[in-house]
């Protein structure tokens, strides 16, 4: 399988982290489809005389998605939070699953719609996760 | 479904998986070595987390790693190996592999999912 590197790991004077990652089949449109969330920090060098701070703001966080079918990746217009130490993903019938140890609910994301959705935790495992810290 | 544990969780232990067709969350209570999993029925309702089963005492048992394709459930022992939990007849398999406990995951092996190689023009 072929994928074009997403134009986001070259925006320059940037650091861009993608800590989060999914890929399945879009069953409705017939497509395999990878996401991916950025985040952004400024980078700057150390003290060689260049004034850094001039450079235009840092982008906000956002989501990628790559469609095997038209072979293009596309930002997604709006950005669904997922706390960092992200412990598992897992896939199933075309819902991309992300959770956090330290969090109560997970983030899930449907390939075909295209639309996140949340789903809480139970209470019994939020003791469990702040017995380990 | 929701159970009064606060005393007796003594070890973390939760992770997220698919189990036979479903998200699943497998957590282990430490105190009498047993797994509790639960399965998720409805996207985004809390609720309809239901607990399916609870497995164990399985003392030799360090936590699982995956679920594998005809729902059995891959772990890793007290010595670091690999193991095969059988969940319809509660045997346990050794499969012979050693690993570090916290650097294991599975895979699931599929063949012909897309052909590999640069797509044509």
């Amino acid at each position: 399988m072929h994928v074009l590197p997403s134009p986001t790991q070259f925006i320059p004077f940037n650091i861009t982290k993608c800590l989060l990652h999914g890929y399945g089949y879009d069953h409705v449109n017939g497509d395999v489809k990878i996401i991916q969330r950025f985040t952004i920090s400024k980078y700057y060098p150390d003290d060689d005389g260049v004034d850094w701070t001039c450079l235009p703001t840092t982008p906000r966080p956002f989501w990628e998605v790559y469609s095997v079918r038209s072979d293009t990746w596309k930002t997604l217009d709006y950005d669904m939070d997922v706390p960092e130490g992200i412990r598992r993903n897992v896939y199933l019938d075309g819902v991309c699953h992300w959770w956090a140890d330290d969090e109560k609910y997970m983030v899930s994301f449907n390939l075909s719609s295209e639309v996140f959705s949340t789903t809480l935790l139970l209470v019994t495992w939020k003791i469990i996760i702040l017995m380990s810290g | 479904m929701e159970d009064n544990y606060l005393d007796e969780w003594v070890e973390n232990y939760l992770d997220l998986t698919v189990l036979n067709g479903f998200v699943a969350m497998i957590s282990k209570h430490a105190k009498t070595t047993s797994f509790h999993i639960y399965v998720l029925c409805e996207l985004g309702v809390k609720e309809s987390w239901t607990k399916l089963f609870i497995v164990g005492p399985l003392p030799s048992i360090d936590r699982p790693i995956g679920v594998g394709k005809k729902g059995d459930l891959f772990c890793i022992n007290n010595d670091e190996e690999l193991v095969c939990f059988d969940l319809d007849t509660q045997t346990i398999e050794n499969l012979g592999v050693k690993g570090e406990c916290f650097f294991c995951d599975l895979a699931i092996y599929r063949k012909n999912f897309l052909p590999i190689g640069r797509k044509r023009r």
